[in-house]
């Protein structure tokens, strides 16, 4: 009987251990699975706008697991009072999911002027931590480069401000101040910046923000420019100088400028027949074209006669393709298709048939298919962007037939589109 | 010789109705022994039974209350109170009781140049909801400064922060 009574108290007894310490484990898995949760809860802040003084916070849920977003923090690092507040919010943010509007709805007036430090802080407790508008918060690594740093009167340079979050907290809303002239007599006219702001700059990203400058006036003068950010740290700015040189391009040294031979850019056209020349770069494809341009002979002292291999030469941009269009000594575009009335031959030598005087222009015609040729080339039927230049073959001499110099040079920078 | 064989059978039977009489109360005493004994051992056992039983469910119940406790320190943050002559400079912890049980902060240590224990008489925070106080300790701009919360199961929680 003393047995089975004993018996029975220690069965009792150990289902009740056993049960308790199956609950004490089943405690220990829900807060492994509590602070799991907590360890994999992930978020993110992606955009920081003021909307009607407000804080619009859009936060992306990054990890597995909903957070419930219920605290937010906001410190005023600009005003003296350093003042602190702390807002109860309740946002749900679902896995991969994004929310907006964070900060709308609680009774805090924002100012553009003013930095704020914000930090968000979830159900489980955890937190992120970003500042808004708050250049003015630490010293940013700061410059201001001019490129090029010097220009002739009239031309223009870009004002280069590159600001690198050396922070380890994003910055959202940066955008700097319009520099300012702080010295220099040049006359300097400033564009618009661009981009006018970055809506963050995470830590180690850099921003850049341009400038286009119009600098006029007398060489050496100069501009000197300050920039910072708006809502600056005090003194973290940065400077940079424009200084103006002179451009000389005179007779004698033209040709050491912009080369021997150049092109008069505006008198490049182009016709394919009905008697139309064209200026502009839209050539439409598959039908035969001839064109023409004005050649500078920029030495001073010599002719230099043309050679029939001087070839007006387009290349694709996209492809391997290209179409050459030899010299002719001129072209009828009243008919459709336009046709070479004379083509490139001239006694004794069949060839250095058109001489451009120094200091002199000569107006050129370009459209046989090769050297010397009657027949008109054409661009492919297809739609390609091509980029033209001149090729001159040439020799300076005193007449066609004189040994003379030979002289060739490339002459680019010309851009068709035929469609 | 019959008187004799007379007194002899007297006393033979008398000797035999005391031997009966013995074994019954002999008996008794041992039933009642044995009785007293099973009952006294097994109310010991029972007894020393629930006493473990109650010293295993208090101690389970201490454990496992104190590792379902969980405080966030939320947020620290630097100030000072200019309107009192120094020492003036002060540090605001709020936490939060993040975990599924209520719980009572004793204690508030800040470690950095110098230490300070600050005991908490009114940190009693149940589930989701937050603490809020005020420690006077003169921090200097960018000192880091360890901040350790104890809580009344001994639980310690402990976070860094920056003074600025």
């Amino acid at each position: 009987m003393f047995a089975i009574i004993a018996l029975l108290s220690i069965v009792s007894y150990i289902t009740y251990s056993m049960n308790t310490l199956d609950k004490f484990n089943q405690s220990i898995l829900v807060t492994n699975q509590e602070n799991m949760d907590r360890g994999n809860e992930e978020f993110r802040v992606e955009k920081v706008t003021l909307n009607n003084n407000k804080f619009n916070i859009t936060v992306q849920n990054a990890g597995n697991l909903p957070i419930n977003i219920n605290r937010l923090w906001v410190e005023n690092k600009t005003h003296t009072d350093d003042w602190i507040y702390k807002y109860d919010i309740n946002e749900a943010v679902a896995p991969g999911g994004e929310t907006s509007n964070i900060g709308q709805n609680i009774p805090l007036t924002s100012l553009d002027s003013q930095s704020y430090k914000i930090m968000l802080v979830t159900e489980r407790g955890n937190s992120q931590q970003f500042t808004v508008n708050s250049a003015s918060s630490a010293p940013l690594k700061i410059q201001l480069l001019a490129f090029p740093p010097t220009v002739s009167s009239g031309f223009t340079t870009g004002l280069v401000m590159l600001v690198t979050n050396n922070g380890s907290g994003t910055l959202f809303n940066l955008a700097p101040q319009t520099p300012s002239k702080s010295s220099g007599f040049a006359t300097c006219e400033l564009g618009p910046v661009s981009p006018p702001s970055y809506d963050s700059l995470p830590p180690g990203s850099t921003a850049i923000f341009k400038w286009d400058l119009t600098v006029s006036g007398k060489a050496p003068d100069s501009c000197t420019y300050t920039a910072e950010l708006q809502n600056p740290y005090p003194g973290n700015t940065a400077q940079a100088t424009v200084t103006l040189k002179t451009l000389k391009i005179t007779s004698t040294d033209f040709a050491t400028n912009a080369g021997v031979l150049s092109i008069n850019y505006t008198s490049f056209r182009w016709s394919q027949g009905g008697g139309d020349w064209h200026h502009d770069w839209n050539v439409p494809k598959g039908s035969n074209t001839v064109f023409s341009l004005d050649l500078n002979n920029n030495n001073v002292t010599g002719t230099i006669w043309l050679s029939n291999s001087t070839t007006l030469v387009f290349y694709s941009v996209s492809s391997s393709a290209q179409v050459p269009y030899y010299i002719v000594k001129n072209v009828d575009v009243v008919p459709t298709p336009p046709t070479i009335s004379q083509s490139y031959t001239c006694p004794p030598l069949n060839d250095y048939c058109i001489g451009v005087p120094g200091n002199g222009t000569a107006t050129l015609y370009f459209a046989a298919k090769v050297a010397g040729g009657n027949a008109v080339g054409q661009f492919s039927n297809v739609q390609i962007q091509y980029t033209g230049f001149l090729i001159v073959f040439g020799k300076y001499s005193d007449a066609p037939n004189d040994a003379g110099s030979q002289y060739g040079q490339n002459i680019p920078y010309i851009g068709l589109l035929v469609n | 010789m019959r008187i004799g064989n007379n007194l002899c059978n007297r006393f033979s039977s008398r000797y035999h109705h005391r031997r009966g009489l013995a074994t019954i109360v002999t008996s008794a005493i041992m039933l009642s022994a044995v009785g007293i004994m099973g009952t006294t051992a097994v109310s010991w056992s029972n007894s020393n039974l629930v006493t473990h039983q109650e010293i295993l469910s208090k101690s389970i119940s201490d454990k496992t209350n104190k590792i379902t406790e969980f405080i966030t320190i939320e947020n620290v943050w630097a100030g000072q109170d200019t309107m009192i002559p120094p020492p003036n400079k002060f540090l605001n912890v709020t936490l939060t009781n993040t975990g599924n049980i209520g719980l009572t902060v004793t204690e508030i240590k800040i470690d950095g140049i110098t230490s300070k224990v600050t005991p908490i008489t009114d940190g009693e925070i149940v589930p989701g909801r937050s603490y809020s106080t005020i420690i006077y300790y003169e921090w200097n701009t960018n000192d880091v400064l360890n901040v350790y919360v104890t809580t009344e199961r001994d639980s310690i929680f402990r976070t860094q922060v920056f003074a600025e």
